[in-house]
């Protein structure tokens, strides 16, 4: 086993680490956590790095996806805070940065396989045969656990935008 | 004003995460700590350092992580703060939304447990509170006043952002659970031993228990809690050369998993890592699987399946030293007490 190997696998982090580090983030709704989580994955990475036959970002996002999703590693993860947690209510007034402030709040709530499917739809920008890989389940319980993550988060976050925000919802974009 | 929910979704998450950075200097010390110690790649890699910050690539140790880490962190001024009502008005909050409960239950931060300061390094501001129920909350027989026994909680706030909680130190906080400088500005002591275990009558182990979810473990006393996750949901001790590690959690059956099913998937699950499963068991509702990893490690699970929890032990040592782990993982699996069938 000789430092090439490892060479490479730091030339890979190197270019792709910080994208996935605020993936994992993503998936865990906090930096802290986040950080724990791309450590576990890292550590799954290494260990596997010679057997990787193929992209291995999307071999690293599908380990960080599935230990997001895991009891332990990311359930001690999963809430373990809520994420940046606006300090006041979104009401009158409310305009777009307070929108942001309340959905990462609101995305932070929610279970760790919802989260997953969410951040690996809208900010991955996979499709749902694509996130359903990732995660080892069907399209079908992408499309449920998809639509049941998004509801919550329009449900956390909608009543008080509406005050002065319109969504113009595309619900199409969520059942290819 | 008409916003497109999707792309503010993905905007949200593009713009929550801009200031997140990895530090590839660290990585490459850590990376070359893997090669020479591959033989144990789970503890090693414990030491891969993540640097995160608005000034791009710090190498952070300090207040993230177990602490193994080697990157050294450089000294950060800091300032030590009034404490406002304001603060501590939005640290009630903000505590209060992270445990699910609502503000009216909480009377107040606890007197003379607030530290709040300014690390001038990241622009940050930094906090730390523990909080007290109001009376209702303290005469009742639900599990309200639980979440109220841990702490003291520790806070942080970028400029021109919100408060976010950072950890539950456990019941004791440690100075290394905030940055050094706000430590030293805020004068924390030094206590004796960071964590939540007790000693047993045993002096050879400890028994931690978990408030969370009501399980409890001996462990051996030499070794080391990690930080206990914000969620408190377990615990992870390592031993004093970093070789062995003994996890112990619960969780919630959100699967709905049967024994039998949990055996399945936790088999699978080593599988698919590569592992060898060379035990399994399964009685009532305890399983236990067993083996080894590709990199000389034995693993050891048990876990206890309940209709509504799963109460799980790992282990995690040193295949060349196996013999000399089987009386203490043998004892921690004897003691090893589910809580109670009931989500937490």
């Amino acid at each position: 086993m000789g430092l090439d190997r490892y060479d490479r696998l730091e030339e890979f982090v190197a270019a792709r680490g910080t994208r996935l580090l605020r993936f994992a983030v993503l998936l865990t709704g906090t930096r802290e956590a986040g950080e724990d989580l791309f450590q576990h994955g890292l550590e799954r990475l290494v260990r596997h790095w010679s057997r990787i036959d193929g992209d291995p970002e999307a071999y690293f996002r599908q380990i960080l996806s599935r230990l997001a999703v895991d009891r332990w590693r990311s359930r001690a993860r999963r809430g373990e805070q809520v994420g940046d947690v606006p300090t006041q209510s979104v009401s009158a007034g409310t305009d777009t940065l307070d929108l942001r402030d309340a959905l990462m709040g609101a995305l932070a709530t929610l279970p760790p396989r919802q989260r997953a499917v969410v951040v690996l739809r809208h900010w991955e920008q996979l499709s749902e045969s694509e996130t359903a890989a990732v995660l080892g389940c069907s399209v079908g319980t992408v499309k449920s656990t998809s639509s049941r993550g998004l509801a919550r988060l329009r449900s956390i976050v909608e009543p008080q935008a509406l005050v002065t925000t319109n969504f113009n919802e595309r619900s199409s974009r969520h059942e290819r | 004003m008409s916003v497109d929910f999707d792309e503010l979704l993905s905007d949200a998450m593009t713009r929550s995460t801009d200031d997140v950075f990895l530090a590839p200097a660290a990585l490459g010390r850590a990376v070359r700590k893997v090669d020479r110690r591959r033989q144990m790649t789970v503890a090693a890699a414990a030491v891969l350092m993540v640097g995160a910050g608005t000034t791009g690539i710090v190498a952070a140790v300090s207040g993230h992580g177990n602490g193994r880490g080697e990157v050294v962190q450089t000294a950060r001024a800091a300032n030590n703060l009034r404490v406002t009502d304001a603060v501590r008005q939005q640290l009630i909050t903000t505590w209060a939304l992270a445990q699910g409960l609502a503000r009216k239950y909480v009377a107040g931060t606890a007197p003379g447990s607030v530290y709040y300061g300014h690390l001038t390094s990241t622009n940050t501001d930094w906090a730390v509170s523990s909080f007290t129920p109001i009376a209702a909350v303290k005469s009742s027989t639900g599990n309200l006043g639980a979440a109220f026994q841990d702490g003291p909680w520790v806070f942080s706030k970028p400029a021109g952002g919100s408060w976010k909680l950072v950890t539950d130190s456990g019941g004791v906080l440690c100075p290394r659970e905030v940055p050094p400088a706000l430590a030293k500005v805020w004068s924390l002591p030094t206590p004796q031993g960071c964590g939540r275990v007790t000693h047993s009558t045993s002096p050879a182990y400890s028994r931690y228990s978990n408030a969370r979810f009501g399980f409890s473990v001996e462990v051996p006393t030499a070794y080391k809690a990690g930080r206990l996750p914000a969620d408190r949901d377990g615990r992870e001790f390592t031993n004093a050369a970093g070789t062995a590690n003994v996890t112990a959690y619960g969780g919630d059956n959100v699967l709905n998993r049967t024994p039998a099913g949990e055996l399945s998937a936790q088999r699978s699950r080593y599988a698919s890592e590569g592992d060898t499963v060379t035990y399994k068991h399964r009685r009532g509702n305890v399983i236990a699987v067993s083996g080894t990893t590709t990199t000389g490690t034995v693993f050891y699970l048990r876990e206890v399946v309940l209709s509504k929890a799963i109460y799980s032990l790992e282990w995690s040592y040193p295949v060349a030293s196996r013999a000399s782990f089987n009386t203490v993982v043998n004892h921690s699996a004897a003691t090893f007490q589910p809580g109670p069938n009931k989500t937490a």
